[in-house]
């Protein structure tokens, strides 16, 4: 049977985790916050038109956002245990957020925070020692672009 | 054992794959089909000799042709027309080849860069389509007149080995027109080499053999004889898988990626070399494996050779069986004739063009594997078994002797250090014999040298004594060389067999680098507002849909991110140059500050 081999948890990866914990903590805030901006009753407020939102269409957006912090609680954990689906989810998110952030890049909005702390994850994440942390191998060789 | 014995005795077996058309054959019948041409420095060309005027003896006669003449051989004059040349590809007794995926083993880029090879064909001197199905039915009448399948060889003793050079003749490469390779040329000339020495009994015992490949060279291309991945028929023969068309070499059956890297593309390739080595060495980013082998797949026309071993085999105990030809220097033919054996296309990158004979390359000079069979696969260097033994026992006998030698000089040096030692510091205790401490001191030093180079060179003596005693023991106990592949720095290894997608990936192969070259050029025709973006968009949807085809999206979403984040980060970098200047200056500073406060610290608690 083959043993399982104690590896350290880089110290960035725990920042990472921490860090997804902001976003699921402000997706969870969501609806309290559109309750709360409903009872005081101001329009001109960015909460009181998702307060709007939530009572137009509170399933859908329970569900999406429900999703969301499935998913992000999911890549916090497996990050945590050091799972590479955890470590290739979190790659793609990133990707996704680097593409948005270029898109609102060159229409003039420009993300530069989002943008650097991207940059950072990614060029951490890929580093050998990170990426044997989470268990990667060296490549097929049929597999020429992988990085 | 005489030297027709030692070629039987130890004769290869070829396994073709099925499709194949040309077999080793007899230089003579191909011969009186040929013409013979010479074109002169101004590019014209006339007919030396015709059909009926040529034989090998004939030939013989063209030892030297004036300078910057070419002398070759036609053996197709009247290429098939289309639609013969389609009768010829319906015709009943057509060999069948099947090949799935050729295209779908490689990338988009490749594949685009493949159709821009195919495009060049158009420009460069090529043979000229359909002399592949005219040159397969002279063969075919060849073949009634003289059945024989035929090697050359010919016996060479040296170095303490005895070489037997096999020589196989086949009037035509069709690899491109017949199974989707790189070229096609008439004549062929393809060649192996069985290495023997002496064994404890004085027979002959086979140690290595030697397969020509393409792109190898040296170590590469030998064998040990009892290497597990060379096939041998009854223990003597050893078994040949022929490329079909190009009639390669190799030890394995199976189909061989090969790559062509276009030499205009050469620099594009080094800068990516150079960029991934920074970004996995220096940066530490992704993998260190490969650099070299990523970068050149990505930028290659790709060619499969297809060496199945699943067609005709020739050899003791096959379908058909050799009729050995010895070569000896009586051969005119072979030693005299300097000139091309078949149509010289003229091609610049050379692939389409006849080789020259067994002996010569195109350019007339000599081939090494002629003068020198043993440099040629790296067997130079390598003692026969039975000799490796008494020659380490004589190195060990002359690094011992050496190594007296330096103990005794060593002696001799470190006296004679010693006393200038005590000469200079008696001259430096007076004042007025400067001029001569100056010159004792300057002498001190140079025997002190050459004691440390006495002391260094006793060193590697002693250490290199001991390894081979140790490499001697090993040796006689057997087991020095245990891994008959140790020498080997590149092995060819067939290709896996392609997935069970593979229908959709040869069809999504064939179409997408034209569809993608349509796209742009609609993008072209069209100019949207955006085009850049557009441009963008329909090449990462290709190269997605070519990564899901090939179950690599995975890989290339990483990929795509990676990419991104590179962007990302130059535009920081742009918009933030100043920032990330004082930042470095700033972290400099702090850097040397704290390194200086740090030795300050030790050297207060050390004093």
């Amino acid at each position: 049977m083959e043993k399982e081999v104690s590896v350290k948890r880089p110290f960035g990866v725990t920042v990472i985790v921490v860090l997804q914990l902001v976003p699921i903590l402000m997706l969870a805030m969501n609806p309290v916050m559109a309750l709360f901006a409903s009872m005081i009753n101001t329009p001109s407020t960015q909460l009181f038109r998702l307060a709007q939102q939530w009572i137009a269409r509170p399933y859908l957006i329970l569900a999406v956002q429900g999703g969301l912090i499935l998913l992000q609680l999911a890549i916090g954990v497996g990050l945590w245990r050091l799972r590479r689906w955890a470590w290739f989810l979190l790659m793609i998110q990133v990707g996704v957020g680097m593409a948005t952030d270029l898109w609102l890049y060159f229409n003039g909005n420009r993300l530069y925070l989002g943008m650097l702390i991207n940059v950072v994850t990614v060029l951490y994440l890929n580093l050998h020692e990170v990426q044997q942390a989470f268990g990667h191998r060296p490549e097929s060789p049929d597999n020429v672009w992988t990085t | 054992m005489d030297d027709l014995t030692l070629l039987r005795k130890f004769e290869p077996v070829i396994r073709f794959t099925e499709g194949e058309f040309f077999f080793p054959c007899a230089v003579d019948e191909y011969l009186r089909g040929c013409s013979l041409w010479m074109r002169d420095s101004k590019g014209i060309e006339r007919q030396i000799l015709t059909a009926d005027e040529l034989s090998a003896e004939a030939l013989a006669h063209f030892k030297e042709v004036p300078a910057g003449h070419t002398l070759y051989l036609r053996f197709v004059e009247n290429p098939l027309d289309p639609l013969e040349y389609q009768r010829w590809l319906l015709r009943p007794d057509m060999p069948t080849f099947r090949a799935p995926g050729r295209l779908t083993r490689v990338g988009l880029l490749s594949r685009i860069l493949d159709s821009f090879f195919s495009l060049s064909l158009l420009i460069r001197g090529t043979v000229p389509g359909g002399t592949a199905a005219a040159a397969q039915i002279k063969y075919e009448q060849i073949r009634q007149r003289d059945l024989r399948n035929v090697y050359y060889g010919r016996v060479i003793r040296e170095g303490g080995y005895i070489v037997l050079h096999y020589l196989f003749f086949y009037v035509m490469n069709n690899w491109r027109s017949g199974f989707y390779g790189i070229n096609d040329h008439e004549a062929d000339w393809e060649q192996i080499f069985v290495y023997l020495s002496e064994g404890p009994g004085g027979e002959p015992v086979p140690r290595w053999v030697a397969f020509a490949s393409h792109d190898f060279w040296g170590d590469d291309l030998r064998r040990r004889w009892d290497d597990p991945e060379l096939h041998k028929v009854d223990q003597n023969h050893p078994v040949v898988y022929a490329g079909a068309g190009s009639h390669a070499s190799y030890f394995l059956p199976g189909e061989y990626l090969m790559s062509i890297e276009p030499a205009f593309l050469r620099p594009l390739r080094n800068g990516l070399v150079f960029l991934r080595k920074i970004w996995a060495e220096q940066l530490k980013q992704g993998s260190v494996d490969r650099v070299d082998d990523e970068v050149t797949a990505l930028l290659s026309v790709p060619f499969i050779d297809y060496a199945r071993g699943d067609g005709l085999s020739l050899g003791p105990e096959q379908t058909g069986g050799w009729t050995p030809i010895l070569l000896t220097e009586s051969m005119d033919w072979v030693e005299h004739y300097r000139g091309l054996w078949g149509l010289d296309t003229k091609d610049s990158f050379g692939g389409e063009r006849a080789p020259a004979g067994p002996k010569f390359k195109r350019d007339g000079s000599v081939r090494t594997a002629w003068y020198d069979p043993l440099g040629w696969a790296g067997l130079d260097k390598v003692a026969p078994p039975g000799q490796a033994h008494g020659h380490l026992k004589q190195h060990i006998e002359a690094l011992t002797c050496e190594r007296t030698t330096l103990e005794e000089a060593i002696d001799q040096k470190r006296e004679a250090v010693r006393r200038l030692a005590l000469e200079v510091e008696a001259l430096r205790a007076t004042d007025y014999l400067d001029h001569l401490y100056q010159t004792q001191q300057e002498q001190l030093r140079a025997t002190q040298n050459e004691l440390q180079q006495c002391y260094t060179r006793y060193a590697q003596v002693t250490e290199t004594r001991l390894a081979s005693q140790s490499f001697l023991a090993k040796l006689e106990r057997g087991s020095a060389r245990d891994d008959p592949q140790a020498h080997l720095r590149h092995k060819r290894q067939p290709e896996p067999p392609v997935g069970s997608q593979a229908r959709i990936a040869e069809l999504w192969a064939a179409l997408s680098s034209g569809l993608l070259l349509l796209a742009f050029t609609m993008l072209l025709v069209f100019a949207p507002t955006s085009w850049f973006v557009w441009t963008v968009l329909v090449g990462l949807l290709f190269a997605a849909i070519d990564a899901t085809i090939r179950g690599r999206l995975a890989n290339f979403l990483l990929n795509l991110t990676i990419i991104l984040a590179v962007i990302t980060g130059l535009i920081l970098i742009k918009d933030f140059w100043w920032l990330v200047l004082i930042g470095g200056l700033f972290a400099l500073v702090i850097l040397m500050i704290v390194e200086n406060m740090r030795e300050l610290w030790l050297g207060a608690k050390g004093g």
